[in-house]
């Protein structure tokens, strides 16, 4: 079953990060809450009509055919498996597509969109299954770099019950503060972090905390917190892929460096440079330019790498 | 080399030597789902559909509710399986990642019967395997299980030439030149297609390891100009290819090439503990001690 479609057509470019060019018509149109509040509603109300006329039906069945007749018996089991399996196979198949949903967000396409505004518009789907679907659009989001959109989807996920769909919460609550850094909202990324910090967490998911958590204390000037346990921190840090490791490097550079701690900037900040592009860098730096006094590090610290 | 550990339960689990892991993985090839057992449950159901309609009992009514009560146990408790296994799959990705080789070797290597049905993650245990198998220099046995994995990739899927990267540098490690040689040219014009940085970083530090296998320094050091640059993907597994770089023009010492070496050197043991780097390569146990050069002087 399908619904019309609901969705906001305005799209989100407010951030101008999209990798589509502004004018190119959105196939997923912008994220609105109210339309996952209403379509979790209908599934709702849906499910709930279903189970009522169900049981109205065995009811009248039971009632109406001798029960000891095996052939009345039987008609109440096709009716209920019939139902049964029509209500699930939607979910069935749209659980199936979860994954291959992922794929495609990695590999990039455009038919990752037409294919998310597909499952989001089926119905009914379990309230697990249809909050899956939109943290898939949240990954899609992050990687077409629409950090604002991110954000709200991810806040808009996270303000329902989960249940089974809990799995995700942890990688919901990182794309929110990783998005949350790139907009600017750091009530959001204080919030998200704090709340990381009570979930239980893959490794993957705990060096992704780590480099958030590096960055956003750096950017606050609380290098004593960020500096301490430094060695484990590096260990964890060279867990990470070249880039987020030599990112974190630099911010735990500056932050040494801050701290009056110049042997220990100037080795961070060379691993820094073996691990990212000068450009990179560059980037890191600017990121937490508006609290940075350390910007003669790499003058003072000389260039590994070149 | 064969080591061993001691198991919480006093067993002894020894480093498998080729003819094991051959054994192994040849007893272990993935399957996939049964498809007697994906159908069992539906022909029971409709046994049971059957019998319901033949025997005009109340038992008989009350059947089909009950096979389809089986049914669903079944197929949850099938789909229970595959999440636990996939959780236990990530967790012995992670040990890889933590670089404990040993006991990672153990686990993946009692896990992998258990995954020839789920052959999803059973290619993932394999490389696990053959990871571990590699850093801890069981090189024979390292190559065996790539070649697995590599007979059951396409030619030019990015893992696929991840892995023969990887066995190519194995092969190099335990001197056999020409299958390297034979693997990395055949492999060259692949990379070249793929923009993978990380792929293109594995192949240069193959092609750096080749050339120092085979003395051929002069070679290794021609490729300094870029290396910071072509390695930068791998990480600190990229000092490794310092490392390398500074024997090389060890090698080549001359009164000019000394800075050189130093530069390197530190660059190498800047990502990773010279303790570290002279376990995988124990040639470079020459350059062990040197003096690290300051900040301003690199």
């Amino acid at each position: 079953m399908m619904e019309s479609d609901g969705l906001s057509q305005s799209g989100d470019r407010a951030d101008g990060g999209s990798l589509k060019p502004p004018d190119a018509e959105l196939v997923l149109p912008a994220f609105v809450p109210a339309t996952l509040r209403r379509q979790l509603l209908v599934d709702s109300v849906i499910w709930w009509m279903f189970t009522v006329a169900l049981m109205a039906a065995l009811g009248f069945i039971l009632v109406v055919v001798d029960q000891q007749e095996s052939f009345g018996m039987l008609v109440c089991f096709v009716l209920f498996g019939a139902a049964w399996i029509l209500f699930n196979l939607t979910n069935a198949r749209v659980a199936q597509q979860l994954p291959q949903i992922v794929q495609l967000i990695e590999a990039g396409g455009r038919e990752t969109e037409s294919l998310i505004r597909h499952v989001t518009l089926r119905r009914p789907l379990h309230r697990a299954v249809r909050l899956l679907v939109y943290h898939r659009m949240a990954m899609l989001r992050y990687r077409q770099r629409r950090f604002t959109e991110v954000v709200v989807i991810c806040r808009s996920i996270l303000s329902y019950t989960l249940g089974p769909a809990r799995q995700v919460k942890a990688h919901l609550l990182i794309m929110m503060a990783e998005a949350g850094v790139e907009c600017r909202d750091w009530h959001g990324v204080g919030a998200a972090l704090a709340e990381l910090h009570r979930c239980r967490l893959s490794l993957a998911e705990a060096l992704r905390l780590l480099a958030l958590q590096t960055r956003y204390q750096v950017q606050f000037g609380d290098d004593h917190p960020a500096l301490d346990g430094i060695e484990h921190k590096m260990l964890m840090a060279d867990l990470m892929s070249s880039e987020h490791c030599g990112a974190t490097n630099a911010l735990l550079s500056i932050a040494a460096s801050r701290s009056n701690r110049p042997d220990l900037a100037r080795r961070l900040w060379q691993r820094a440079q073996l691990l990212c592009t000068p450009q990179q860098l560059e980037e890191v730096k600017s990121a937490v330019m508006p609290t940075h006094q350390g910007r003669d590090i790499s003058a003072s610290s000389g260039d590994t790498s070149s | 080399m064969i080591a061993s550990f001691t198991l919480a339960n006093s067993q002894v689990f020894q480093l498998p030597p080729p003819d094991q892991v051959a054994d192994h993985l040849a007893a272990n090839v993935p399957r996939g789902p049964s498809r007697l057992v994906s159908w069992v449950p539906m022909m029971a159901f409709f046994a049971v559909l059957v019998i319901s309609l033949t025997f005009d009992h109340v038992i008989a009514a009350v059947l089909p509710w009950m096979a389809l009560v089986a049914v669903l146990w079944f197929v949850s408790a099938r789909a229970r399986r595959v999440r636990r296994l996939e959780r236990q799959v990530v967790e012995v990705e992670e040990m890889v990642m933590l670089r404990h080789h040993l006991p990672t070797l153990e686990r993946a290597w009692q896990l992998l019967p258990s995954l020839v049905d789920v052959p999803a993650i059973h290619g993932r245990m394999v490389s696990c395997i053959a990871h571990c198998l590699d850093q801890l220099q069981v090189y024979d046995s390292a190559i065996l299980a790539y070649s697995f994995l590599i007979d059951r990739l396409p030619g030019d899927h990015d893992q696929a030439v991840r892995l023969s990267i990887e066995r190519s540098v194995a092969q190099l490690q335990i001197d056999h030149l020409t299958d390297a040689d034979d693997n990395l040219r055949g492999l060259r014009g692949l990379v070249l297609s793929i923009n993978n940085t990380v792929i293109n970083g594995a192949y240069q530090f193959s092609q750096l390891v080749q050339h120092v296998r085979t003395n051929h320094f002069e070679d290794a050091v021609a490729l300094a100009p870029v290396l910071v640059e072509q390695l930068r993907p791998l990480g600190v597994e990229a000092a490794y290819g310092h490392a390398l770089m500074a024997l090389s023009y060890h090698h080549l010492s001359d009164s000019s090439g000394k800075a050189d070496v130093d530069v390197w050197w530190h660059r190498a043991t800047l990502l990773m503990p010279a303790v570290e780097l002279i376990h995988r390569f124990g040639e470079l146990r020459v350059l062990d001690d040197r003096s690290i050069p300051s900040g301003d002087q690199v």
